[in-house]
């Protein structure tokens, strides 16, 4: 078993490499050159493009920018950003990782609480009239666009009604000496209509994987036997035939881990929410190369340790892996 | 009809959400193939200086900012929007099936190495790879678009057939085939990927709801289907500074997109159950 | 966990006039920004957001009051300087305000000036700041108060360059650091100034904060707290204003977005002329090969068609409602070389018709697109994606050429790759805005035949441009005629079809009172802002909502 852990990280080491070297090409084929948007509206002199090809490296050969760019991900470090010179990558990454943290762990809560209780519940009531419209509602809501639900909600909600702040992740205004009860009630109420967005559009994915492993578990001679003990159907449900409709959650687990620094481009340029979402749709539109390349890696090496905790909480949850 | 896919498609049919999308999805088609002929010119601006006007006769969905007709760009967008979707899917169903059932077939090294770039593929966001990928053209042209959706979408498709293959490849029947003296590509053809078509229709069906929903992020975004050609993405970017006191600018193509992607995604929901009677 | 280290910091920067009373007319603004400053100090080329927070950091020897133009000695308002007086034709000499202060309590003194020319003077600093100084000789100190500075030539705009490129640093701070590290250096990140306001932090991604300098010379600021909200979306800019989270917003020029905000009883517009003008640049070579001459537009017959055949009044007046207006030439509505008597001419489709079938362009093939010798009239619009006016204004100008037979393609692009496109030539059209600086010598990079090595972009020539604008610059005679003829031989020539100057329409809350804005520094005035008595709102009192 420890050989079979053994090969699986190296399979994900080999993954992000071949990531790294997709990337850079990536980048290399488009075109549009990262000093362009540098000045604003104001145009540059040829001395002065050139120095500044000089200071990030553009003007060495293709392959030596990657050998560069390749050493410094290994550490950990991707260099400056072009158009936030003097930042560094890394320290704009850790600036905006709290706010995606937050935004992406609120929403993997509710979809793990809420989507997987109902999508539970579904299985247990399998064909009535509950399970029949949350199906509905589900497949609705998964066919929303995120990013019109967010003006949507914009709209209703922050303009019209005046609940909820239309963007930015607090009171700019928020004083020095706040406590933190007022920090946290500013903080939710602008947190709710963006992670409202979000997991109002992936709550249905969650409760579609539960509802389908579930309705397995409960066929199984074992849950039956239960019942036929006479324990009480609560116990029976919850844990005897949960505890082994697991593997979707250890599925989603992975599945949804980069959700945690990615979220959305959409809505958090919609709220104006200063996570990584916005950071890469920003590096993106202005070629930045180190801080596009940094964010990008970010989200990979998430995705692939996502893929290995899931098989890995395979291992654990489901008999039939463990014992193979 | 005979054969695993023609049965996975009678189930849909006779499941009634599945007819409800199906049917939903064949009157979006008409309209889209149908209503350009009959309706307004979608860039024409009457009269800049009206601004949006609300719906009337004359523009049962009203008009836009620039005085453009919201219900004839609406079905022009969907024409647009099914196109894309279809073309893409298309491309993506055939790139992922070949490459996945010739890797898993062939197995070895060539396996490993697609493997390895599959799994690095799926590790990048299909957004970002996108919205660099269009960045080539200056000006994407429709087909171009759809041909770079598609080309971003095969990778899971090629993993899950691979699968499919590796499982059907320790099969009786295709034994015999080998034994029989049948070429690789003979029986990858007429064994192995009609045996794994449900799963295949399954998964082109969810692309089908991905591709609509990617497209209009990209217009929305400004970076998929340039103006003047209208899409549902791009007119919802138009509408957001008019959100407000012109709302059915921007509902019209909201609307239009959920309820079509919601279409095909009970087909898919069909589909799936149809192919695995278990999970209903 | 960040967050606390957040409320660390936070608390660590509590402002002083915090613990103060409050006037009834004190108050704080937040101020909805779509770039983000990261280095808003001098000696550095400034991009507008830099600009706006730089000026409120760092003053002037004196400031350019808008009244005279650029040319000659006068038309200036005293800010660190309190007088001037010219020696000879190549000698100013300034005194410096004995008031004047660093934020660290330490006087502004004629050294700070030197250092800043010494600095412009250094390797690896940047070109651009490097030519602007270019004809001053040498900057000394005399006494403790007074600043001279020398001259390579007699030309009319001395004064404007001195005030322009000599914006003194704090020598005791930065006088170890080299010119081309001062942008990375710590100090950029935490500006120490000598103007109204003093710096407080930045969260990167997400505000700036000013505090007013109570101890400042010219008088104590009544808004003393300044923040510099980043929101990069259009559209997330004004909602964060209508939803009340900020009190000010530049560019809310489009009549939707101007009706959007006076809907709100608690918002009014403020509009102000600006140095922008608008234009769309016609390409004279051809498409990315600035070998051969443009195939369709290299024919002025073709460019004056476009001109004449659109209706830039009507383009105009449904994008940027009253704040626009069609310019005459490259100038705005502030530079005093426009023509008082110029109005534009009345759109002519039916004559830009005849100009064109006359030039050989008839639609042969009945495709609703002219033609000639098998050359389709089809020409690539590029334009700047992030702003939705000119988006719509690009929007416009494809549908009326459309009606003559000339199809535009409209190329949507990223900041970056349009302004790689612009450098390259890949274009047909290119949706061009530009910030002017107040001087006309500007005019030089862009219109003459010198500026194609750079950004005369287009790469229109006409000698006779190159030679009055030299004489304008750099001769002994007064300039004006001269630029007014520059500008009526752009007008013959068509280099471009000019679409616009605007005003910064403003968008602003009631409670403010004395606003007023300078438009080559458009917030550098805040300080001479207040509330209105009895208007304060939670923020002003230093509460949150």
């Amino acid at each position: 078993m420890s050989r079979w852990i053994l090969r699986r990280l190296l399979q994900g080491v080999i993954t992000l490499a071949v990531v790294m070297v997709l990337l850079f090409l990536l980048m290399r084929l488009t075109p549009g050159d990262p000093l362009g948007g540098i000045a604003g509206d104001r145009l540059m002199s040829p001395e002065e493009m050139q120095l500044l090809r000089a200071r990030y490296g553009l003007d060495q050969p293709i392959l030596q920018q990657f050998m560069t760019f390749a050493r410094g991900a290994v550490q950990g470090d991707f260099g400056t950003s072009i158009h936030r010179y003097p930042d560094r990558v890394g320290p704009l990454i850790r600036d905006r990782l709290p706010a995606s943290i937050l935004l992406g762990g609120t929403v993997l809560l509710l979809n793990f609480t809420i989507g997987i209780g109902l999508g539970v519940l579904q299985a247990v009531h399998r064909g009535s009239r509950f399970d029949r419209w949350l199906t509905r509602i589900s497949l609705a809501a998964w066919a929303l666009p995120s990013f019109w639900l967010g003006l949507v909600l914009i709209a209703v909600f922050s303009l019209t009604l005046g609940l909820f702040p239309a963007g930015q992740m607090q009171d700019p205004l928020l004083p020095a000496d706040a406590g933190p009860l007022t920090r946290l009630v500013d903080l939710l109420h602008h947190l709710a209509l963006p992670a409202l967005t979000l997991s109002a559009v992936s709550l249905a994915a969650g409760m579609r994987f539960q509802r389908t492993a579930m309705l397995e578990v409960l066929r199984l001679d074992f849950v039956r036997a239960a019942r036929a003990r006479g324990l009480p159907e609560r116990r029976v449900i919850w844990v005897h035939a949960w505890r082994n409709a697991l593997s979707p959650v250890v599925t989603l687990l992975g599945l949804w881990l980069p959700m945690l620094v990615a979220g959305s481009i959409y809505v958090e340029s919609i709220f104006n929410w200063p996570g990584l979402g916005s950071l890469a749709a920003e590096a993106i539109s202005g070629r930045d190369y180190p801080l596009l390349l940094g964010t990008a890696m970010l989200t990979s090496v998430l995705v692939v340790a996502g893929g290995v905790i899931a098989d890995l909480g395979y291992l654990l949850v489901d008999p039939r892996v463990r014992d193979s | 009809m005979r054969g695993p896919l023609a049965e996975v498609l009678r189930g849909a049919w006779r499941s009634p959400s599945g007819r409800w999308g199906l049917v939903t999805l064949l009157v979006i088609a008409a309209l889209a193939l149908a209503g350009p002929l009959v309706l307004n010119d979608p860039a024409a601006m009457p009269d800049v200086m009206a601004g949006a006007e609300s719906p009337s006769l004359a523009h049962p969905l009203g008009t836009d900012a620039l005085s453009r007709d919201v219900l004839s760009r609406t079905i022009h967008g969907a024409r647009v929007s099914l196109g894309i979707a279809m073309l893409a899917v298309c491309l993506a169903m055939l790139l992922g099936t070949t490459i996945g059932a010739a890797s898993g077939y062939r197995g070895g090294w060539i396996d490993t190495v697609i493997m390895r770039t599959v799994d690095a593929g799926l590790a990048i966001p299909r957004l970002l790879v996108l919205l660099l990928l269009v960045l080539v053209w200056e000006r994407i042209p429709t087909m171009a678009l759809a041909v770079v959706i598609g080309s971003t979408g095969w990778l899971g498709t090629c993993r899950m057939v691979r699968g499919e293959v590796l499982r059907l490849r320790q099969m009786e029947f295709v034994r015999a085939a080998q034994a029989l003296g049948a070429s690789s590509g003979r029986i990858i053809l007429r064994h192995l990927i009609p045996n794994a078509a449900g799963p295949v229709a399954v998964s082109a069906t969810l692309g089908v709801a991905d591709v609509i929903l990617l497209e209009a992020g990209l217009s929305f975004l400004g970076m998929g289907v340039q103006p003047p050609t209208p899409s549902w993405g791009g007119m919802i970017l138009d509408a957001r500074p008019v959100l407000l006191s012109a709302p059915w600018t921007s509902l019209a193509p909201g609307l239009a997109i959920l309820v079509t992607v919601l279409a095909v995604n009970l087909v898919g929901d069909a589909l799936q159950r149809a192919l695995d009677p278990r999970s209903a | 966990m960040r967050i606390a280290g957040l409320v660390l910091l936070l608390l660590a920067s509590a402002t002083p006039a915090g613990a103060q009373p409050r006037a009834p007319d004190t108050g704080t603004i937040v101020i909805v920004v779509g770039q983000e400053a990261t280095t808003p100090i001098p000696t550095i080329p400034a991009t507008k957001a830099n600009g706006d927070i730089m000026s409120l950091l760092f003053l002037k020897l004196a400031r350019l009051d808008g009244s005279r133009g650029t040319v000659g000695d006068r038309g200036y308002t005293p800010e660190l300087a309190v007088r001037w007086s010219r020696r000879d034709s190549l000698t100013i000499a300034f005194e410096l305000d004995p008031r004047a202060r660093w934020h660290d309590g330490r006087p502004v003194l004629p050294r700070d000036v030197v250092h800043t020319f010494a600095r412009v003077r250094q390797p690896g600093v940047d070109p651009q700041v490097r030519l602007l100084a270019r004809h001053i000789a040498s900057v000394t100190a005399e006494g403790d108060r007074g600043v001279v500075v020398r001259f390579t030539l007699s030309y009319p705009e001395q004064y404007y360059d001195a005030i322009e490129n000599l914006v003194p640093l704090p020598s005791h701070l930065v006088d170890t650091i080299p010119a081309n590290r001062i942008a990375s250096s710590a100090f950029a990140q935490a500006p120490l100034g000598n103007g109204p306001y003093r710096w407080v932090r930045r969260e990167p991604g997400r505000q700036v904060e000013l505090a007013a300098d109570p101890n400042f010379f010219l008088g104590r600021p009544k808004l003393e707290r300044v923040i510099f909200l980043l929101a990069r979306d259009y559209e997330a800019q004004i909602n964060l204003l209508l939803d009340g989270t900020a009190d000010a917003l530049e560019n809310v020029n489009p009549p939707a977005r101007i009706a959007r905000v006076n809907a709100r009883p608690s918002y009014r517009v403020v509009a102000g002329p600006s140095y922008g003008v608008g234009y769309l640049l016609f390409n004279f070579k051809a498409y990315g090969d600035s070998t051969q001459p443009h195939p369709i537009l290299a024919d002025p017959a073709v460019r004056t068609a476009i001109i004449t055949g659109l209706d830039r009044s009507l383009i105009l007046r449904s994008t940027l409602g009253p704040y626009g207006s069609i310019p005459e030439g490259p100038v705005a509505q502030l530079h005093w070389i426009r023509d008082p008597g110029w109005s534009a001419p009345k759109a002519d489709p039916v004559g830009a018709a005849a100009r064109l079938r006359q030039a050989g362009w008839i639609d042969s093939n009945g495709d609703g697109i002219l033609d000639r010798n098998g050359v389709p009239l089809i020409l690539r619009l590029n334009y700047p994606g992030t702003n939705a006016v000119r988006a719509t204004m690009a929007a416009q100008v494809q549908e009326q050429l459309r009606h003559l037979g000339v199809r535009i393609e409209l190329v949507r692009l990223d900041g970056p790759v349009w302004l790689a496109r612009r450098e390259t030539g890949e274009f047909d059209l290119d949706f061009s805005q530009a910030v002017m600086t107040p001087s006309p010598t500007g005019l030089v990079q862009s219109w003459s035949c010198g500026g194609m090595s750079g950004s005369n972009v287009g790469r229109y020539c006409n000698p006779r441009i190159d030679s009055l604008l030299l004489a304008a610059a750099l001769g002994r005679t007064d300039p004006g005629p001269l630029y007014r003829e520059v500008l009526r031989q752009i007008r013959v020539d068509a280099p471009a079809v000019f679409l616009f100057t605007v005003s910064n329409a403003t968008a602003v809350h009631t409670r403010f009172q004395n606003v007023q804005f300078r438009p080559e520094a458009w917030w550098s005035l805040l300080w001479k802002w207040s509330v209105r008595p009895g208007a304060q709102i939670a923020r002003d009192r230093g509460v949150s909502r």
